[in-house]
């Protein structure tokens, strides 16, 4: 062992004391940074795989004139451009090498009108029940009710909007075919007690490309929940494709649309008796366009042939699901200009830039807990370099005495940086090690929430912190990276110290 | 031959305003194989002297050379190898390194010189350990020691790199009388057998017989005998 390191690993045991506090904060920084990389990255890859398998596939194609990007959270309230001819550019679509499935859609941010007058908007998404659940894996849980079935019309309300709704609103969404049941209810509901008041149809408020607004009522067949990320996913409710675009008004720009536009057909059904009940007085306080509504009453639609809207195949958005271990970016690129080249109306959006806020809500997260990560680092760094010049210091007579018979300075640094690295070697080691662990048993523990926030910071339901090699890499160069910036002081100090400093003076 | 010749040495420390003369005007030359003694008052400048010798602090003004080396121009390093080399030092409170036993401490400043085998290291140290006696306890640490075993582990390492010239401040002033005279006589011993050249200072009379020449130093000036 060379003569440095003989005396550096000595020193740190004849300064027990000091090393272990040294090493104890090592240890723990390091813990500590360990196990935020591994939410960091866990929140990473656990968004990516929860929003990409239940919500919104690899990439979407939507209309080339489509300006806004964020197609699944636009704020605006602009509805997406209608893709009017899926049917014939389904066979290219799929033709493209390294798209493995499709889902065409209709995504659409919508009003909700209610009784009291309080608009509420949200985002609704029209799909044909079954390929969706197909393609998105079974992402639903049924809470109560049922799923849609084949061909049938209604809505599929998420759980978090029905605790919207009754927020808005004070009545509770009940599907169809059940009752409210008094015990399953939350506590806020039970309060309202016998007063409490159900609904079990809504009617949602679209705005058409031509900025007309259509209202459609629906059925609310069941009450559902996104496997994952219900919170953040579940500002979508699911409706068929048919009430979609009726709500949309794609109808209408079609030609066979006009067939269709018989007026004042079957206005009122089900729960509704008439016009007034549902525009009542409050109206008059909500804005322009939702009043506008109320003069174009006899506009309200609602169509129940179903086999129409196969033909007119309008849709606004088609999910794709990408062949496995290919390359979001590159093959966005390569479709972009594959879609060019053949003359396709769409354009390729990652699901990153279509989920927009909701993914700036996660970046914001992994923001504070890298900053977290970072004041963890900086603290450390303090700490350490404060407690190594100390002992510098102190030992100011011994390493004068070093360099008064020949030791160069080079040596003094080499001993010091020794006697830090092997600390952190063996107790920024266990920290790493001891953090690992911790997020196996995390991730072995498989704890879930509900809680929004907590969502996002576990990537989903389920709290799943994951560590892979680069991620431990990264652990191991934040780790060096404390070693050397906490003894750059110290060690200039120690080379600071002159063969003047061994004499004895009275 | 001179070993150490210093010239018009003027050292000068300013404290605040005030500045002391620590050493005023010093002429000196050290003959090879000499056992020569700097006998003053306390604070009459004889650490500072020997600090100037030893390459370890510098003169305010005046010209050092050591072996015939000026040592005026000389960078951190090559001044740092020049001790290693050419000079042992010999501490009043003995300084060895705390974390290593007798024969590694006498080691040291063999491995420092990146010149010898390890075999050559430990032969050499070994025999200087049977010339100061200190065998019996190779294996110790310094805290194990007592006082006067520490300064003979001190003697043996100023002198196993086989030095021009060996300098000790006051090598015996933290010993109690009849140790220190052991000391001066094994150091005295080493002298004669190895004709190594020794520079000591001390304001003990006792001590001082042993020298063979002495320099009287006084308020920084030295009073040739
Ligand atoms: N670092 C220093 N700063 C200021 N004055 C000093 C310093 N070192 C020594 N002196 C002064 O220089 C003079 C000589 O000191 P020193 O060489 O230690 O004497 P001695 O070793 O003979 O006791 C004394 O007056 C002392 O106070
Ligand atoms: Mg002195």
């Amino acid at each position: 062992m060379p003569i440095e390191l003989k005396i550096a690993w000595r020193n740190l045991y004849r300064h027990k004391g000091k090393s272990f506090v040294i090493g104890l904060i090592l240890c723990l920084g390091s813990f500590i940074m360990t196990i935020g990389n591994g939410v960091i990255n866990g929140l990473d890859t656990g968004l990516q795989k929860n929003i990409v398998n239940n919500f919104s596939g690899d990439l979407v194609l939507v209309s080339d004139k489509q300006i806004e990007k964020t197609v699944l959270a636009s704020m605006t309230g602009h509805t997406l451009k209608p893709i009017t001819n899926f049917t014939e550019l389904k066979p290219q679509i799929l033709n493209i090498p390294s798209i493995d499935k499709i889902l065409p859609a209709g995504a659409g941010y919508v009003w909700v009108l209610n009784e009291n007058g309080n608009p509420l908007d949200q985002y609704l998404l029209g799909v044909d029940i079954e390929s969706y659940l197909e393609f998105f894996n079974n992402n639903l849980i049924v809470e109560k009710g049922s799923l849609l079935k084949k061909n049938q019309r209604g809505v599929l309300v998420s759980t978090r909007m029905r605790d919207w709704y009754f927020d808005f609103t004070d009545s509770w969404t009940v599907p169809i075919n059940t009752s409210f049941d008094q015990e399953k209810a939350p506590e806020k509901v039970k309060k309202n007690g016998s007063s409490l008041q159900t609904k079990k149809s809504i009617v949602y408020m679209g705005l058409s490309s031509k900025n007309a607004s259509l209202d459609i009522l629906t059925d609310v067949i069941g009450i559902v929940k996104f496997k994952e990320l219900n919170s953040i996913l579940g500002f979508y409710c699911i409706v068929d494709m048919s009430s979609f675009r009726e709500c949309m008004g794609y109808f209408e720009s079609s030609d066979e649309a006009v067939h269709l536009s018989t007026k004042n057909q079957n206005l009122m059904t089900s729960s509704l008796d008439s016009i007034d009940t549902l525009f009542n007085d409050s109206f008059d306080t909500v804005n322009e366009s939702t009043t506008k509504i109320k003069n174009d009453l006899s506009d309200i639609k609602h169509i129940k042939t179903s086999q129409l809207d196969k033909k007119l195949g309008t849709y606004n958005i088609i999910f794709v699901k990408l062949k496995k271990d290919v390359n979001l970016n590159k093959t966005i690129t390569q479709i972009n200009n594959l879609l060019k080249e053949k003359n396709i109306p769409l354009q390729a959006i990652s699901w990153n830039d279509a989920i927009g806020m909701f993914g700036q809500i996660a970046m914001l997260m992994k923001g504070s807990l890298f900053l977290f990560v970072l004041f963890i680092f900086i603290v450390a760094i303090i700490i350490i370099m404060n407690t190594l010049s100390m002992a510098t210091m102190e030992r100011i007579p011994e390493i004068g005495m070093m360099r008064a018979i020949g030791t160069k300075k080079r040596f003094i640094q080499t001993m010091f940086l020794a006697e830090t690295s092997l600390l952190s070697f063996v107790f920024g080691g266990a920290g790493i090690i001891l953090g690992s662990i911790t997020i196996i048993g995390f991730k072995l523990l498989k704890l879930s929430t509900s809680h929004e926030m907590l969502q996002i910071l576990y990537g989903g339901d389920t709290f799943s912190p994951t560590l892979d090699f680069i991620s431990v890499g990264l652990c191991v160069l934040q780790l060096s990276l404390i070693v050397c910036l906490s003894s750059i002081y110290p060690i200039y100090l120690a080379r600071k110290i002159t063969p003047l400093d061994s004499v004895l003076r009275n | 031959m001179a070993i150490v010749e210093l010239k018009n040495i003027n050292k000068d420390y300013y404290l605040g305003k005030t500045v002391v003369h620590a050493l005023k005007n010093i002429n000196l030359k050290i003959e090879k194989g000499s056992f020569s003694a700097i006998v003053g008052p306390s604070g009459s400048g004889k650490t500072t002297l020997l600090n100037v010798i030893g390459c370890i602090d510098k003169s305010s003004s005046g010209s050092v050379q050591i072996h015939g080396n000026q040592i005026d121009s000389l960078t951190d390093n090559q001044l740092t190898e020049l001790r290693l080399f050419n000079i042992g030092f010999i501490f009043q409170s003995f300084h060895l390194i705390p974390v290593l036993n007798v024969l590694e401490n006498i080691e040291f400043p063999l491995l420092l010189m990146n010149k010898y085998s390890k075999q050559e290291i430990r032969q050499k140290a070994l025999d200087m350990m049977k010339s100061v006696h200190i065998m019996d306890q190779k294996d110790h640490r310094p805290s194990e020691l007592s006082g006067g075993q520490r300064q003979r582990v001190a003697i043996a390492r100023a002198l196993v790199t086989d030095p021009e010239i060996v300098l000790a401040d006051e090598p015996t002033a933290n010993l109690d009388s009849e140790t220190g005279a052991i000391i001066l006589k094994l150091m005295k011993d080493l002298n004669k057998t190895r004709k190594t050249t020794f520079l000591f200072s001390t304001h003990d009379p006792e001590i001082l017989k042993y020298a063979d020449s002495s320099i009287t130093i006084r308020d920084g000036q030295i009073n040739a005998n």
